[in-house]
């Protein structure tokens, strides 16, 4: 008893006084993420050759019933998402790869055949694809380990692919799964979204982070339940439900600098985490359809091709900046446009005023692309569809068809609208060491237009933004203590 | 808190009185918005938004009506500013430099130019401005290179770029991340923070190297009273300061923006460290930039330049020809102490700073030739031509004769150096045939202080025996250069020198070094400082004791192998109260970690327990803790009596003491009881009785006021002082500790003399102790009865004529007991 009470006497002042390490808790950004995945050898299950592509299908559903009708409801097999309201619209529309019009290949209406080769389903040929039924839907696409499984016109493997070998291979999706269709969209490696590219299935620590250094599949941050992959992309959605944060794994204010956690209210993760895109691939930056169909250029996939156009590639991209708020605009087709002035396919919401709001980094799309000089709207043309341009370097052909085809008058007038398209950044995230310097925005070398983003000019000179409304973000005093009187200084 | 104002409050203040002068003076580039290079030239227009617009005006005064026009400063800027007050209170126009308005109020002023009046925009310097002459400055998001005239114009020379700062320190003042920059660094993949944390912070030169009579800066005001912080009539108006701003520039020290007592959580004695060390000490750990470390302009390069040494450069791992090539390893700043002048922040200090503080510093060496009549150094142009003859970029042929040693018709960098007498010759004739008088070489070691180039805070590790170990950094040795020339040791320049405590010597490879004795005169710092004597004292105290300890302690052994020990019946007895327990084994307890946790303190490096920290919080806390428990012991025996066991002296105490004494010398090894019985109305023997007053009422406290003078230090460091400072306390305070462990050892073997080898540890733990219950033997109540001279002759004539003892009696009454 005596020494309880002297060990007690000791302890309670050696506590008190003794030096306090100055760690903070921190969530742990490996709580929610699965660092063992299971992986069954699919082999023994198939023991017969496969002569069609729906005869895996129905050999995958044996075992898992309710995977096709799962991925059947998502907008991977749909390709458009549930009635959205898009702005300047009053009726809820579903929107989608399915309808929109983007300025790099421009709309798969009419060129299905060629689209197709991305869909997560076999035989969509055109408008009367059966989208009710299961048969049709591909899970090799995203589950093969082979390496083997190509996909071609409608969907379609390729012929020469064994799938029988493709189906024992199968496991969960990993980079290069998602990569077939997402690197190569627009009609080449990295051409379209600028962060994703082939660079990214076996990074580097400094390419992606979370790829490279910390060997994160897509599905480790795009979560999937039933096939439900969430995440959002702005290039065919105007709003972010069912979307990721990267609060999802990360704490709120994860800086040890009180400075830095005091810009979070108006400056995205990705602003600064995203120094630059397309790192080391380059990716394209402009697309001019209208110097298209020149039979006697010289052609070179990164400058000039006779069915396209003229391009422009860059890498190492300093991304352009802007207000967000994770809704977007977005052109419709029928939408009038200005001519003269730049069509915006997708801008973003929000500007300096809105509490939702904060600084991204965009990467951004020019061309110029067909439209409707007496309507004054964008056209789709057929590109690669049969009597398309890319066939018979005939745009009034093309735009005539492609009008047909999606329900739109064609005035027989055409000329070349400009038009921009912002995509959002999110992935090739840097290592933290690497990311954004105070000297990269405030200062002489600034990469932010402050007049442009509604400042007066460096807010770090003529302070930040004032909210009317009350912040989302509680304001963070840099200085605290100095509030006793209320107020900040 | 200390001051009665708050340092929010005076801010406030001063902010609303100074609202006026910032909204007029602050007028950075307004060129934010738009792209550089976008704007029409325009003879009238200048920067349009802070500068008003104001006429260009030639030498004569006239308006100047083209682009060609030159521009007079004099005419034009003095049409608002008082241009003489301006020039006279000015420390960058000198006899050497001449800074008129325009070098450093222009984005593109350099010295020496005309201006005219295409792109003129007229701003507050900033860092580029500054960065003509004191270099290497880096803004902007290209990687970092040292550009090529680094080493060239050593000498200021109008129009060319001299880079003090870099040259002299190896700071370079950028932004970037040192992983970012262009250079060869070690580790470069993990120095992931910028070169200087307050350029990365977006501050300018400027923003701590302001105006004379500028208010805003703090404690430029200094009040004249006691009672003010500051006064307000001494501040001017707006207008007048930008009449006549007073261009003799000041500069900021660390806290007038920084308050290091705020922070520094878990710092022991941090005032105090405070006042002992600069800032920089710490704060500038490591320096990886090309600072000059010998700079030989004995000898010159094929274009001219001297044979430049840098320090922190490995040599051998350098390849290629540029500087951005080198490789670059990094150094740590050489801590000296230095005359201190507080700058402007420092006028509310309760204390006054010391007068010497610890400064980082970097030492240069300089050998040149210097004519012996004159007194002045020869000309670089003579050199040059002694050595390139009439061909610029090659040796003349004596040259390559004289020191191309390894015959490869080539003088390569490590024959390019004065080591041989040959060489010596060779050179002075040349010389003396060009024109020089009787030249000689010297060589010239100055200090350069370190005030730029802070770390990032993430990135400085808290480095305690960096100070505090036995090898300390301002005792490490300092490489002064690689080679020389032969037989020229250098000396150190004479003004404003930081106190060197050293020799110069040159070790076998041909290096000149500095090597420093470790002791920081008048600094006492744990862990580091030692009085030999004293250390070797206490370990041989000690030591003895334990030695005298075994020695006992075997006797003992054997000779209960002879004798058997007496054992009579005893009963069980409750000897010890608990509160008497309780007491004693805080006060054992504590004293056994103090002790341990003191000796690692002062022998941090080679004994690591607890880690400094730990060990320091840990002795403060339970010395705290045993002083409490003292004075409660001391309240216990007071109200209790107890104190009587302590103090009571009988008239028999000497004679008590002496034979006491003797049982532990003698009769111990015969088996023979104690003399004295322990009772719990007695429970200590004389020579207890004495140990524990002298233990605890002069040792302990005298360990305890050194102590607390010593933490004292930081609180009332008068007191501490006026006693002599650490560097007597301490070592008297160590010397102590040494005591109370050799008590502790004697204590701990003594109490195996009880009944049983452990009965006194069990009785001092559970209470209950056996006391004999037989009478005590005659031959003590015999001893006692004799006269004191009588029984120190009987006990002499025992120990020498080794007589038995006499037969124990029985029925012995016990009168003389007490």
């Amino acid at each position: 008893m005596g020494a309880g009470l002297m060990a007690v006497l000791v302890a309670i002042p050696l506590w008190l006084f003794l030096p306090r390490s100055t760690a903070r808790v921190t969530k742990d950004p490996w709580a929610s993420i699965t660092k063992e995945r299971m992986h069954m050898d699919h082999s023994p299950f198939f023991p017969r050759a496969f002569h069609q592509p729906q005869e895996v299908t129905a050999a995958c559903l044996e075992c898992h019933p309710r995977a096709a009708k799962d991925l059947m409801k998502t907008a991977h097999w749909k390709w458009e998402g549930e009635p959205v309201y898009v702005y300047g619209h009053s009726e809820p529309m579903p929107i989608g790869k399915k309808n929109l019009l983007n300025n790099f290949c421009i709309g798969i209406r009419g060129n299905w055949a060629n689209c197709t080769a991305c869909h997560t389903g076999y035989g969509w040929g055109d408008d009367s694809f059966d989208f009710t039924n299961p048969e049709n839907v591909d899970c090799l696409i995203c589950h093969d380990w082979s390496g083997t499984y190509v996909k071609g016109d409608k969907g379609l493997p390729k012929a020469g692919v064994d799938l029988l070998l493709v189906a024992r291979s199968v496991g969960f999706p990993k980079r290069d799964n998602c990569g077939i269709c997402h690197i190569y969209g627009g009609g080449g490696m990295g051409v379209k979204h600028g962060d994703l590219d082939n660079t990214l299935v076996n990074p580097t620590e400094d390419i992606d982070v979370h790829m490279g250094k910390h060997r994160l599949l897509c599905i480790d941050c795009h979560k999937t339940q039933r096939h439900n992959i969430k995440g959002k992309a702005y290039s065919v959605s105007v709003n972010h439900e069912n979307g990721i944060y990267c609060t999802d794994c990360h704490e709120e204010s994860p800086h040890k600098d009180r400075r830095i956690n005091s810009h979070l209210s108006a400056v995205a993760c990705q602003t600064c985490h995203i120094p630059t895109y397309a790192k080391k691939a380059p990716t394209k930056m402009d697309w001019d359809w209208s110097k298209a169909g020149d039979l006697s250029r010289e052609e070179d996939p990164h400058h000039y091709l006779k069915i396209k156009g003229e391009f422009v590639y860059d890498k190492n991209v300093v991304p352009e900046y802007a207000w967000f708020n994770l809704k977007s605009y977005r052109y419709i087709l029928g939408d009038p446009l200005k001519p003269g002035e730049v069509t915006y396919l997708n801008r973003p919401m929000g500007d300096i005023t809105d509490k939702n709001a904060r600084i991204w980094p965009f990467r951004i799309h020019r061309a110029r692309q067909p439209y409707d000089k007496a309507y004054n709207y964008l056209l789709p043309p057929v590109t690669a569809g049969e009597g398309g341009f890319w066939s018979e370097f005939d745009w009034d052909k093309a735009l005539r068809l492609g009008a047909e085809i999606s329900h739109i008058r064609y005035s027989g007038q055409y000329g070349f609208a400009e038009t921009h398209m912002q995509w959002p950044l999110s992935h090739m995230v840097s290592p933290s060491h690497q990311a954004l310097q105070c000297f990269h925005c405030h200062g002489e070398n600034s990469r932010m237009n402050w007049k442009a983003l509604g400042y007066e000019g460096d807010p770090e000179k003529f302070g930040a933004r004032v909210l009317d409304t009350v912040p989302a973000a509680p304001p963070i005093q840099v200085f605290p203590g100095k509030n006793k009187k209320g107020g900040r200084l | 808190m200390k001051n009665s104002y708050t340092p929010g409050s005076v801010i406030f203040f001063l902010s609303i009185i100074i609202f006026f002068i910032l909204g007029l003076a602050l007028a950075p580039d307004q060129a934010f918005a738009q792209k550089p290079g976008t704007e029409e030239p325009n003879v009238q227009e200048q920067n349009p938004v802070m500068h008003p617009k104001i006429s260009l005006l030639d030498k004569e005064g006239k308006v100047i009506k083209d682009e060609s026009g030159l521009i007079s400063t004099e005419r034009t800027c003095g049409q608002c500013h008082d241009f003489q007050y301006i020039n006279k209170h000015n420390n960058h126009i000198t006899p050497i430099v001449k800074a008129d308005c325009l070098v450093c109020h222009f984005k593109e002023g350099k010295i020496g130019e005309d201006y005219t009046a295409a792109h003129l925009r007229i701003r507050l310097p900033a860092d580029e401005n500054c960065a003509q002459c004191h270099g290497l400055v880096h803004t902007g998001t290209d990687p970092l290179y040292i550009p090529d005239d680094y080493e060239q114009y050593l000498e200021y020379k109008e129009g060319k770029k001299y880079y003090d700062i870099s040259r002299h320190t190896g700071v370079i003042l950028g932004a970037q991340n040192l992983s970012n920059s262009a250079l060869n660094l070690k580790n470069k993949k993990q120095l992931h923070f910028p070169w200087d944390v307050h350029s990365h912070r977006q501050m300018s030169c400027i923003s701590c190297h302001f105006i004379g009579n500028d208010p805003r800066f703090c404690g430029n005001i200094p009040p004249s009273l006691d009672h003010l912080i500051m006064d307000p009539r001494k501040i001017k108006s707006p207008g007048e300061i930008l009449k006549r701003p007073d261009h003799n520039l000041k500069f900021t020290s660390c806290t007038c923006c920084h308050n290091p007592l705020k922070v520094h959580k878990n710092l022991p004695y941090k005032k105090r460290h405070m006042e002992v060390l600069s800032c920089e000490s710490c704060h500038v750990a490591d320096i990886y930039g090309p600072a000059f470390r010998a700079v030989d302009r004995t000898v010159v390069k094929t274009d001219g330049t001297p044979r430049i040494e840098y320090r922190g450069v490995e040599e051998s791992q350098s390849h290629g020809s540029s500087i951005s090539t080198k490789y670059f390893v990094g150094f740590r700043p050489f801590l000296f102490p230095h005359p201190f002048q507080p700058g402007p922040g420092n006028t509310n200090e309760k204390n006054p700073p010391r007068q010497y503080k610890i400064s980082p510093f970097n030492l240069v060496t300089y050998w040149y030739w210097i004519s012996r009549t004159t007194g002045q150094p020869v000309p670089d142009s003579l050199l040059q031509k002694a050595y390139l003859g009439d061909s610029p970029g090659q040796y003349a042929e004596d040259i390559v004769k004289t020191f191309d040693t390894n015959h490869n018709r080539v003088v390569d960098s490590r024959e390019l150096v004065l080591d041989s007498q040959e060489k010596i010759r060779l050179i002075r004739e040349k010389l003396e045939k060009l024109g020089a008088a009787d030249p000689v070489i010297k060589g010239k070691i100055q200090a350069y202080k370190i005030h730029h180039g802070v770390m990032e805070l993430l990135h400085i590790k808290r480095d305690c025996s960096g100070c505090h170990a036995p090898a300390a950094k301002f005792g490490q040795e300092v490489i002064l250069a690689d080679s020389h020339p032969l037989g020229i040791l250098p000396e150190f320049s004479s003004d404003l020198f930081p106190l060197i405590n050293g020799n110069i010597t040159q070790d076998n490879r041909g290096q000149v070094l500095l090597k420093r004795t470790t002791s920081l005169t008048g600094h006492y710092v744990f862990g580091h400082s030692r009085i030999r004597w004293i250390d070797r004292l206490g370990y041989w105290i000690f030591i003895l004791v334990l030695l005298g300890i075994l020695i006992h302690g075997m006797m003992r052994c054997l000779s209960a192998l002879k004798h058997p020990p007496h054992r009579p019946p005893s009963k069980k007895v409750y000897m010890y109260r608990f509160y008497e327990r309780l007491w004693h084994w805080t006060m054992a307890g504590g004293i056994i970690l103090l002790a341990l946790t003191g000796l690692e303190i002062h022998h941090t490096g080679t004994f690591a327990f607890f880690g400094l920290e730990y060990a320091v919080a840990i002795h403060n806390t339970l010395a705290a803790i045993l002083v409490i428990n003292a004075f409660l012991a001391l309240f216990y025996h007071l109200t209790t009596g107890e104190i009587r066991q302590f103090f009571g002296f009988n008239r028999e105490f000497i004679k008590e003491t002496v034979v006491q004494v003797f049982y532990y010398l003698h009769g111990i090894f015969k088996g023979a009881p104690h003399p004295i019985r322990k009772t719990p109305e007695r429970k200590l023997n004389p020579l207890q009785q004495l140990t524990y007053i002298g233990l605890l009422n002069i040792l302990l406290p005298f360990q305890v006021v050194t102590g607390i003078l010593m933490w004292g230090v930081e609180k009332w460091p008068l007191w501490s002082e006026k006693l002599g400072g650490l560097t007597y306390l301490a070592p008297i305070h160590y010397l102590g500790s040494w005591l109370f462990l050799a008590f502790l050892a004697v204590h701990i073997y003594l109490t195996t003399t009880g009944h049983t080898v452990f009965s006194n540890i069990r009785a001092m733990i559970t209470g209950y102790d056996e006391v004999a219950e037989d009478e005590p033997p005659e031959e003590h109540r015999k001893m006692m009865e004799m006269k004191f001279l009588d029984l120190v002759g009987t006990i002499i004539s025992k120990i020498v004529k080794k007589e038995k003892p006499l037969p124990v009696e029985q029925g012995a009454t016990e009168e003389n007991h007490e």
